[in-house]
């Protein structure tokens, strides 16, 4: 969902293709189906079982085919529906709820509010409603939905923000995606809140800003802010020492306390970290929610007033930071040009230190046959991907949008993090270098700005080599391993055909996987190795022979 | 019980109807018993172009015991609506690789068949299927899978009669006998002991990830069993594998020293 600030008030809908909406109403019917005729083979019974989608998409798919929810799982409606037809009549059953959905009628991509609305806000509200539940007949299932929003309905604060943007739900098992790293890494603009519920805070967020937080990137910090939302009393049930502190400031203090302390333990110090209840002064009222009698308006204001300031006060650290490490940079060059170059002692030692670091030239990669263990632990082991998200990440080619799985992107994070570990200490060392030297040149030596000027690159340019090993591992399995992505690719059929052959389905997928795979080591440590010379090793050695 | 005359094209130069057995049903409803699946099923749109198909394959055509001689049909297996299965003679207990032999698919009277050849196409590709019937009880259309399943070749044959279809289902079951005949040839090889027989089958399988070979295997000493999939011939003297239910960082190998014989070639867990 994308809300931003415009002259007028109008929903923009990003359907999902008439084939994703196809296989997801597919997958609807055959979770169906094996409720009502279960398979003898209990894992992939199980895999059936299993819900494929994430709730909300869920009560979308029951409403544009009319089908809804029962009291108890047996009465839902496509569970009776499925009752009407014999064990062999899967296909009668898939056919008469894809006639249900009227798949041809939903074309609309786009809803203004009418100029005699009076009340807008209250259309925006169900008109929201009935898109993301996909209760208009004209509308299909929306794969994002942007809101554009006449500015004198938005709160003031609105006016310095160009979009909010809200991404799908973050996990613990799902914190790699490709669509969190764009805003992360690339969108230099975006600052990224990330928000968890009291009682699990950090743990969900902890993954994410770890693998974005990291030496080599000291921007990287200011980048994020953790909103903590507290729910109902949570605050107050706060376990202390003498049992439930009670109180609702001194329970958001000790959870701060123990957020700064998980975090600095993972490396991780000075996030800004705020608390905000959106629902603290309102109560359910059927569907929707009222504010509480006992609540005034004035206090709902001041309470978003005040989490709009913690927002505004991250931002403007980044922004005081961005600007502290331009000038940094621009005193020392500043004080470069302004010098008069290093003297032939320096020059030696120069030399010296380029020697020291070519031996560094040459890296091995002695973890990269971690990379299919790590690669198959998405789908096996405690706290993994299901079985069901298997079947259906194989039957559209490996990207599987409704749970944001993309078995190409996977090799990212997984190669980030060898190679990072592997490396690492390579870096390291040439970093004590390039210090040794620095800190033997005398104090007033052009050569301490240079070397502060290189230590800065070098970290830079391995976090360069970071990514883009991450990168061409992805393009591998994009383009080679796993390509073409189509079945007359023998590996996709055989994956797509080994479900409803037997017991081992997991197994067997992932062995099949990893035979597609073979070799994938070796052009792991082949591109790591060239991408540490050409990136990081060789600029070093030319900006020390240059200087 | 009643007879519905339901049309299903033209056989040798005649209009030609299914008389479709069908019961009644609670309120409106119509069913008709299945001859493949032994029950009764709501007689919709697709399901009547179904079982006109089905009829006819098991008693409207003139050649429907040669038909079945090589090939067992199946219906609604993994989304495929009617799906003939190799079943000729040389098959037994032990060597029963599961080939398609061809894929029907049936429409409802109105649709278009023409607009439903990328789905076929699917199927013929994801059973490593070379031959395929687009069928709705008006029009029919014939598409061969020619060239390698990862490069295909498309050929399309709109009909004009169900003979021609008959006959080119018998001939793509004769073909297979033929080829299954010589895979029996070198299963009965293997079977024996022969090392470069298990190489040509393997080859010849690789594309079916699903089949599982059961193999005797020397290890230490004594023979052991092993349900090996995924097969891959490596070199001229080793092939690798992976255990069927077995999880294993690296494949297994079965050189030309440790193979004993082949007990069975089947699919993944029959």
């Amino acid at each position: 969902m994308i809300v931003t600030p415009a002259e007028n008030t109008e929903f923009e809908i990003d359907p999902y293709p008439r084939k994703e909406v196809e296989r997801i109403i597919g997958d609807f019917c055959f979770t169906a189906w094996k409720r009502v005729y279960p398979d003898s083979n209990n894992e992939e019974q199980k895999a059936a079982d299993q819900s494929n989608f994430p709730q909300e998409l869920l009560r979308a798919v029951r409403n544009v085919l009319k089908l809804s929810e029962g009291e108890r799982r047996e009465d839902d409606a496509e569970i009776r529906l499925a009752r009407e037809f014999s064990s062999e009549a899967y296909e009668q059953f898939l056919s008469q709820v894809l006639s249900q959905a009227k798949l041809d009628s939903r074309t609309l991509t786009k809803l203004t509010c009418p100029a005699t609305e009076t009340d807008r806000r209250a259309w925006i509200k169900k008109t929201f409603d009935d898109l993301n539940l996909a209760r208009l007949d004209t509308v299909s299932i929306p794969r994002r939905i942007t809101l554009r929003v006449d500015g004198t309905l938005l709160t003031p604060q609105m006016a310095k923000v160009s979009a909010v943007i809200d991404t799908k739900g973050v996990d613990a098992v799902q914190f790699n995606r490709e669509d969190l790293d764009r805003y992360i890494r690339d969108d230099r603009e975006a600052f990224c809140i990330l928000t968890e519920g009291f009682g699990t805070a950090p743990t969900n967020v902890a993954p994410l800003l770890q693998r974005h937080i990291t030496p080599e990137v000291p921007m990287a910090l200011s980048k994020f802010a953790l909103m903590v939302v507290p729910r109902g009393s949570e605050p107050e049930n706060k376990i202390g020492t003498n049992g439930p502190v009670g109180e609702r400031d001194v329970g958001i203090k000790l959870l701060r306390g123990q957020i700064d302390g998980t975090l600095s333990s993972l490396g991780i110090r000075g996030l800004n970290v705020f608390f905000f209840d959106p629902l603290q002064h309102f109560e359910r009222a059927g569907v929707d929610w009222k504010r509480r009698a006992d609540s005034e308006g004035e206090e709902v204001t001041s309470d978003r007033d005040e989490a709009w300031k913690e927002i505004f006060k991250a931002i403007e650290l980044r922004e005081d930071k961005a600007w502290e490490r331009v000038t940094q940079i621009n005193d020392i060059f500043q004080k470069i040009r302004e010098g008069k170059g290093p003297n032939p002692h320096e020059e030696a030692l120069v030399r010296q230190a380029r020697a020291k670091i070519a031996e560094y030239r040459n890296i091995t990669l002695a973890n990269a046959d971690r990379f299919l263990e790590m690669y198959r632990r998405n789908w096996e082991g405690p706290g993994s991907r299901i079985a069901g998200w298997l079947r259906a990440t194989n039957n559209r080619f490996g990207v599987y949008e409704a749970r944001t799985i993309n078995v190409y992107y996977d090799a990212v994070p997984i190669s980030e993090q060898l190679v990072r570990t592997a490396v690492s200490r390579s870096k390291e060392a040439v970093l004590e270098i390039v210090r040794a030297v620095r800190n033997t040149s005398p104090p007033d030596s052009d050569l301490r700005e240079l070397l502060a000027v290189l230590e800065t690159r070098i970290d830079t340019s391995f976090e360069s080599m970071v990514r883009e090993v991450g990168a061409f591992m992805q393009t591998y399995l994009n383009g080679t391993a796993l390509a073409p992505q189509d079945l007359t690719n023998p590996f996709w059929a055989s994956v797509q055909n080994r479900f409803g052959q037997g017991p081992g389905f997991r197994d067997d997928v992932l062995n099949m996987y990893a035979d597609q795979m073979g070799g994938i080591e070796g052009v792991f440590m082949d591109s790591a190795e060239s991408a540490w010379k050409r990136i990081v090793i060789d600029p070093v050695l030319a900006y020390l022979a240059e200087e | 019980m009643a007879t519905l005359n339901v049309p299903c094209f033209r056989y040798r130069g005649q209009e030609l109807t299914a008389p479709l057995t069908t019961e009644d049903g609670a309120g409106a409803e119509v069913f008709v018993r299945c001859p493949v699946r032994g029950r009764l099923f709501r007689l919709t749109p697709e399901e009547r172009v179904r079982q006109a198909l089905i009829w006819f394959l098991y008693e409207g055509s003139y050649r429907s015991a040669s038909l079945r001689e090589h090939v067992r049909f199946a219906v609604e297996e993994r989304s495929i609506d009617v799906r003939g299965f190799f079943a000729g003679e040389v098959l037994d207990e032990n060597f029963r690789p599961g080939v398609t032999v061809a894929v029907l698919e049936t429409k409802r009277l109105e649709e278009e068949v023409k607009n439903h050849s990328e789905q076929l196409k699917k199927y013929l590709l994801r059973d490593r299927c070379r031959s395929g019937l687009l069928f709705n009880g008006r029009q029919a259309i014939w598409m061969n899978l020619d060239g390698d399943f990862t490069n295909p070749k498309w050929e399309s044959e709109l009909l004009t009669d169900l003979s021609q279809a008959e006959a080119k289902i018998e001939q793509a079951g004769n073909e297979m006998t033929a080829h299954m005949r010589n895979c029996r040839e070198l299963y009965m090889k293997a079977a024996a002991g022969n090392f470069d027989a298990v190489k040509q089958l393997v080859t010849l399988f690789s594309v079916d990830l699903n089949l599982t070979f059961a193999l005797s295997v020397r290890t230490r000493g004594s023979l052991g069993l092993v349900q090996a999939c995924s097969l891959s011939v490596d070199d001229p003297n080793l092939i690798t594998y992976r255990t069927r239910g077995v999880v294993s960082k690296n494949r297994q190998q079965l050189s030309r020293d440790c193979f004993h014989s082949l007990i069975a070639v089947r699919p993944a867990w029959s």
